[in-house]
């Protein structure tokens, strides 16, 4: 199945790219995902289709799965 | 005065709610008037300021970035979660985003209620969450090196 990847902050920089298209397994969740393209899956918070939502939760065919490294707003 | 353009905007249930993201300096007062409202006897507002040094390192410029979706949606649970807890009349909240300097205001977020006690309240919550909830970022610069605030490299 394919999916949307959004990048933010460090990760945007890092991966040189802010959004991306990814093919991957049925099964997929979003803490795989990240370990499967940065490496690790520590640190972050998930949203799927602009929502916050938990690491393990099943991805679909055409979500919108963003990286949320450590907010430091305000 | 420079005319904001946001690259958000958002009103919300008759106006009680003005949200704005936007890449020019924010406009206090025009907060400030979105919120005034004749039934209210108290306007408490928090803006957050650029400071030019930050854990003893010296502070050139911090460059702010928002997912932006994400942010309306905390905004508006934040804002029911006020709404909630006390007596608010109006919400105004306008976050900066792209490269600021010391003293530039990044973001101003304004209530107002009939008595003090609830906007004075409501406003020390609403930044409180909006650290830990909304999702913002830094990247600070010294002048020399850059780094994103709250980020370590991690290995892959």
């Amino acid at each position: 199945m394919q999916i949307t990847i959004m990048y933010f902050a460090a990760l945007k920089d890092q991966m040189k790219k802010s959004e991306d298209n990814y093919e991957t397994a049925t099964g997929a969740t979003p803490a795989s995902v990240a370990r499967e393209i940065l490496g690790f899956d520590t640190l972050l918070l998930f949203a799927v289709n602009d929502e916050i939502v938990a690491r393990d939760r099943l991805l679909c065919d055409g979500d919108r799965l963003a990286f949320i490294p450590p907010m430091a707003g305000g | 005065m420079v005319t904001a353009l946001p690259l958000f905007l958002q009103w919300l249930e008759g106006d009680l709610v003005l949200l704005e993201i936007i890449s020019s300096p924010i406009d206090v007062a025009r907060a400030l008037a979105h919120v005034r409202n004749e039934s209210c006897g108290a306007v408490s507002m928090f803006e957050g300021d650029i400071r030019n040094e930050n854990n003893g390192e010296c502070v050139v410029s911090l460059e702010y970035e928002v997912y932006a979706e994400l942010f309306q949606k905390e905004v508006n649970k934040i804002w029911a979660e006020i709404q909630s807890r006390w007596d608010i009349h109006e919400m105004a909240v306008i976050q900066r985003v792209g490269l600021l300097q010391p003293g530039d205001a990044g973001i101003v977020i304004c209530l107002s209620s009939a008595h003090r006690r609830d906007s004075l309240d409501g406003v020390s919550y609403a930044i409180e969450e909006f650290k830990k909830r909304v999702p913002v970022w830094k990247k600070e610069s010294n002048g020399t090196d850059e780094k994103w605030v709250n980020w370590q490299p991690q290995g892959a």
